[in-house]
């Protein structure tokens, strides 16, 4: 499950809920009293319409002084009615009768002002207003009312509870969205990635089978469609280096006969012509060379050429290379060294392997000094044999070693040129030692030499099952 | 260089424009706040303050102010000319002019032309001048001030205002003595002394026994309802200790009983009470219960002549077997 995406829903989704449950009990809380207050509010309009017909201010009227017992009864309450000097006209509680009041809140009214608070302990309200003359902004009196709000309390703290209960409930029905989301989407693109990367390493029939929902199948399918279209490309790029160097070794073939036949003649042909005749052949030699290998490349790159494993004796065969390379050895007077630590049997390609490290040999006495040494040496354990190529030759650069192994590739191409190697040789070794299963590996000083390793399974590895 | 001093010269308007618009909301929000803060009538002080003091109005601000302050005078004569001095300007005095109202409590258009008090400390002062040209609120407030200031001195019990020959008249009622409990500071805040007459049925359930009681309301429900809350309880041991067997105080009012709400108006007061109260107990008759409610409330508050007494909001016919009229008056012989 992704881990942020899944914070990411559960955060977003939690912070709308506690957003919008605060706006919704803000506004709830602000309204809560509005009924109340429009109510008194419209009565104390009414009053001071009424109050202007009346003597009320100076005396006491029994029709408005029932209206304001009702009132306050009506909510529960308390009323006291003030004229413009402060003069407590009216109580329902008779307390304050014909007292003044220097009340901030009752003096203000006369100014024009409302004024009101609850306080939510005692479930109780203050509502102060002016009590309007027949003349625009000019106040006869003051009306306050203190009056029990328990019922819109109780239906605040209500709405505060069910508010603070759905926003719970969402929240979880968020957290179980997120999870079921990341599982539902991001899991199958986390399967189809994991199955890609391992595509890449086995069966070229390798297929992509992720099918959790309509959109994930569907991105199976695309990806299924593109690497079909990829295999079919490095097929067609296999079978066309195949082809051509098929095409090639042909009329290659004819040269070489044609230049040996003019050679081995023996007509006398002028210096010059034996000459360039002579280099043709051997410029032959080495386009067979190139070719030859390309075929081999491709062959390995089409793996029609599957490795054919035999229980091989190691030792024998690089005996057999360590022969075939000593004439080359002698000529330049390097010394050539095996050391066998113990006899390996493995299940081996042997004429690939011998390919392997013959290649490895041959380079280790190309790049070499005149009187220098070449020390081989062969291990094993229980899983693994070793084989280490060491010369005492020129070296390779640290910014070249990681490109050997690349096709065509040569460190010093004049070199190259004039000991006819083709480029190809490492990655023709690389090649066989993957397909064994195995590892080749590399370390070089400049001027000093160079060190292949070469590690590869004992046991044929067994075969993995395909993807489709 | 020319795009140099181009640029140079569209910044410096810039500047000049931005500077522009914050000066601009500034005032704007001046305007604004002032707008918010025109004055209005009010007091400012802190009645809990101790000391001497006299109070001035703050014309500028529309505000009676408490100021402190000490006597010098060495007798009560001394000290009540002084104090009215710092609230009043003297006739004699006014013509000089020089005094700045603003520091006085009465403007300079009202002076005082002298005072008298009596030995039982009954104060009056008179004044002279456009007293009716006070606006209502301002007169309530200066009224206010005076009376509050002189009642600080021993000597001074109550504060009549006479305007030349003539007793203060406000709203067409005339103002007589004025003492400082006529000055509500906090409405809800423990109002006077309340002796009210608990009717309780006596322990041969026979009679009612009516026994005072003082109580000290906080202003926040009605005194009927303390009233009839104090009777529920019953009486107290030491109110029975005075009393002989068979005059003994009970409480007769069944148990449990809730006062839903009590209300008074145009001499009848109006209770509301709880279910309980018709719980059946065949010992005490149930007139004597009734009128032990009844004549509490009239008896202890001279606005109430009847009683109406209701269960659960319907009004009560009958009570354990007996009639009920439709409004209650005094038992004969409860006092």
């Amino acid at each position: 499950m992704s881990l942020p995406l899944f914070l990411g829903i559960v955060f977003c989704g939690i912070a709308s809920c506690a957003v919008i449950s605060f706006i919704f009990i803000t506004y709830s809380n602000r309204h809560a009293y509005d009924n109340s207050k429009k109510s008194i509010s419209s009565f104390v309009d009414s009053l001071g319409h009424e109050i202007d017909q009346t003597s009320f201010w100076t005396e006491s009227v029994d029709s408005v002084n029932s209206e304001l017992y009702s009132i306050a009864n009506g909510h529960n309450g308390r009323v006291i009615v003030a004229d413009a000097g402060l003069c407590v006209v009216f109580d329902s509680y008779h307390t304050k009768q014909g007292k003044i009041l220097l009340v901030s809140e009752i003096i203000s009214a006369l100014q024009g002002n409302e004024y009101f608070d609850v306080n939510a302990e005692e479930g109780i309200a203050t509502y102060i207003l002016p009590v309007s003359s027949g003349s625009e902004n000019s106040y006869s009196g003051v009306f306050y009312i203190r009056y029990s709000v328990h019922d819109e309390l109780t239906r605040h703290r209500i709405i505060r509870r069910y508010t603070a209960m759905i926003a719970v409930s969402l929240s979880i029905i968020i957290v179980a969205f997120g999870i079921a989301l990341t599982t539902i989407f991001v899991q199958p693109l986390h399967r189809i990635s994991r199955e890609l990367a391992e595509i890449s390493d086995i069966s070229p029939d390798a297929r992509l089978d992720v099918r959790n929902n309509r959109q994930v199948s569907e991105i199976s399918d695309t990806m299924n469609k593109i690497l079909d279209r990829s295999r079919e490309m490095e097929e067609n790029r296999q079978n066309f280096v195949s082809d051509v160097s098929h095409e090639l070794k042909t009329p290659m073939t004819s040269m070489k006969i044609l230049s040996d036949a003019l050679l081995m003649s023996g007509a006398d042909l002028p210096d010059t012509v034996r000459e360039f005749l002579t280099d043709i052949n051997s410029e032959i030699d080495r386009e067979n060379h190139i070719i030859s290998d390309l075929l081999a490349l491709a062959r390995m790159d089409r793996k029609t050429d599957t490795v054919k494993y035999e229980r091989t004796h190691i030792n024998e065969v690089l005996d057999i290379i360590l022969n075939r390379i000593r004439p080359m050895a002698e000529a330049k007077q390097i010394e050539v060294v095996c050391e066998i630590y113990r006899d390996v049997y493995a299940d081996v390609d042997a004429p690939k392997l011998m390919m392997a490290i013959s290649n490895l040999c041959v380079n280790a006495i190309t790049y070499n000094h005149e009187g220098g040494s070449v020390y081989v040496t062969l291990n094993a354990n229980m899983n693994y044999f070793y084989i280490t190529v060491q010369d005492t030759g020129c070296g390779i650069a640290e910014s070249e070693i990681s490109h050997i192994f690349e096709r065509f590739y040569r460190v010093d191409k004049d070199r190259s040129r004039e000991t006819g190697g083709t480029g190809l040789g490492l990655a023709i070794t690389k090649e066989i030692v993957n397909a064994h299963g195995g590892q080749i590996k590399v370390y070089s000083k400049l001027n000093e030499g160079t060190t292949f390793s070469v590690r590869i399974p004992i046991y044929k590895p067994l075969r993995k099952e395909g993807l489709a | 260089m020319s795009s140099l001093c181009a640029t140079t010269a569209s910044r410096e308007r810039d500047r000049s424009v931005l500077r522009s618009v914050v000066l601009l909301l500034c005032l704007l929000l001046s305007a604004l706040l002032l707008c918010g803060c025109e004055e209005e009538y009010g007091v400012e002080d802190n009645p809990e303050e101790t000391g001497s003091f006299y109070y001035a109005f703050d014309v500028a601000a529309k505000k009676l102010v408490r100021r402190s302050t000490e006597f010098t005078g060495a007798n009560a004569s001394e000290r009540i000319d002084e104090l009215l001095s710092m609230m009043v300007a003297k006739r004699e005095l006014s013509e000089d002019k020089t005094e700045i109202s603003a520091t006085r409590l009465y403007p300079s258009d009202i002076v005082m032309v002298g005072w008298d008090i009596s030995p039982e400390g009954d104060l009056t002062v008179t004044l002279e001048g456009e007293y009716s040209e006070l606006s209502r609120t301002r007169e309530a407030l200066l009224r206010a001030g005076l009376v509050l200031t002189m009642c600080q001195l021993p000597e001074v019990g109550r504060v009549r205002i006479r305007i030349g020959e003539e007793t203060l008249v406000v709203n067409q009622k005339e103002i007589g003595f004025m003492q400082p409990s006529d000055f509500v500071r906090d409405i809800g805040a423990p109002g006077d002394i309340v002796t009210i007459k608990l009717c309780f049925v006596n322990d041969a359930k026979k009679d009612l026994v009516t026994i005072d009681r003082i109580f000290y309301p906080d202003d926040y429900k009605p005194r009927e309802q303390y009233c009839l809350e104090t009777l529920f309880s019953g009486p107290l041991d030491s109110e029975n200790n005075d009393l002989k067997k068979g005059g003994k105080a009970i409480n007769a009012i069944p148990e449990g009983t809730k006062i839903i709400d009590v209300t008074t108006k145009g001499g009848i007061c109006y209770v509301n009470l709880s279910k309980e109260f018709q719980t059946n107990d065949k010992t005490v008759a149930g007139h004597l219960v009734l009128h032990s409610v009844a004549d509490t409330l009239i008896l202890s508050f001279d606005y109430i002549d009847k009683v109406v007494i209701s269960v659960e909001g319907k009004h009560l016919r009958s009570y354990r077997g007996e009639d009920v009229p439709s409004a209650l008056t005094v038992e004969t012989g409860t006092e």
